[in-house]
């Protein structure tokens, strides 16, 4: 008993002082503190055109051969969607058969599965731009008038209307 | 006479003074004294919800929103090389980024740090070089901008710790 008694009371500085660096380190634990965030985004479809009021002017004529080539004008579109699997439509209100719209989609940028090319010659909604999904574009829309009326003198009026919905 | 008589009177209140002043007594007491390593850090409760509703057309990256609604106070008395790191309970998916700013007089700001990664095991340090005292009342700042490229995002919560170490 003596014995352990002795071997017990060798050991006990190392055994104190192993006991007052564990209540130092419990005492200067680190503080810590919460906050809860929360985050959140919604769906959002953005589309902007660089010109909203395009003149038009009549340029070819119907199955003329020059109506390829020719431009009465353009404008950049822009778009961003988060969405998946969106479209941009397009229709022509007060289109006059007379009157053709050709629209042609040049350097376009992003995922996209556009059409090259629509005529708008009625107030029917037409497929644009297929396949957005979760991105940021851009193309170029070359407008082309073509009319089959010869003697073209009063002006028509195309509000064309571009539209987000889902594919 | 009077004069050795007044002499005499004052030696007698003199030794008697003495006497007494002799006759007090005297307690003492050890009082130990310590201060013990002090870390304290509290914020003022929790930001309000970050969302993003709106971006620009033809541009990824969506209007990023902010919240400086909070606070943070902090007392410590360990020495001028304390610290304050941040990390979340989770990272968030590629494509979202969670900024947090903490101002401070006490020590140097990191400025706007992306803790998006940041989790327990690599806290992202906020604040550095903090000296002895206390800072009440800083405010903190987070910023959560996300990607249109990332999809949206339905209501998530996430838990930001705030630590103050050395």
């Amino acid at each position: 008993m003596k014995q352990i008694i002795r071997i017990l009371a060798g050991r006990l500085p190392r055994f104190s002082g192993f006991l007052i660096l564990s209540s130092a380190t419990l005492l200067s634990q680190p503080s810590v503190s919460n906050q809860v965030v929360t985050l959140e985004v919604l769906e959002l479809n953005k589309i902007f055109l660089s010109k909203d009021f395009l003149s038009l002017d009549p340029v070819a004529v119907l199955e003329s051969s020059a109506e390829r080539s020719a431009v009465s004008g353009r404008a950049r579109l822009v778009w961003t969607s988060n969405g998946g699997a969106r479209k941009i439509s397009i229709a022509s209100k007060l289109a006059s058969p007379s009157c053709l719209v050709r629209v042609d989609l040049t350097a376009v940028r992003g995922s996209t599965a556009a059409k090259n090319r629509l005529e708008l010659d009625d107030a029917s909604t037409q497929d644009f731009i297929h396949g957005l999904s979760k991105s940021a574009g851009s193309c170029e829309v070359v407008f082309l008038v073509v009319t089959n009326d010869p003697e073209w003198v009063r002006p028509h009026i195309h509000a064309v209307v571009y539209t987000v919905t889902s594919s | 006479m009077k004069k050795l008589i007044t002499v005499l009177s004052v030696a007698m209140l003199s030794m008697m003074i003495v006497e007494t002043s002799f006759a007090q007594a005297t307690a003492t007491q050890n009082v130990t004294l310590a201060v013990n390593t002090v870390y304290k850090i509290a914020a003022s409760g929790n930001p309000g919800p970050l969302t993003i509703t709106t971006g620009t057309a033809g541009v990824d990256a969506l209007t990023s929103v902010s919240d400086a609604s909070t606070t943070y106070s902090l007392t410590q008395n360990f020495g001028n090389t304390v610290k304050v790191t941040a990390h979340l309970d989770a990272a968030l998916a590629s494509g979202y980024n969670l900024g947090l700013s903490l101002a401070s007089t006490k020590g140097t700001s990191a400025g706007t740090v992306d803790i998006s990664g940041a989790t327990s095991g690599s806290a992202v340090d906020m604040v550095t070089n903090i000296t002895r005292g206390a800072d009440a009342g800083q405010i903190i700042t987070y910023t959560f901008s996300a990607n249109a490229s990332a999809g949206t995002l339905a209501s998530t919560t996430k838990v930001v710790t705030l630590t103050l170490t050395n």
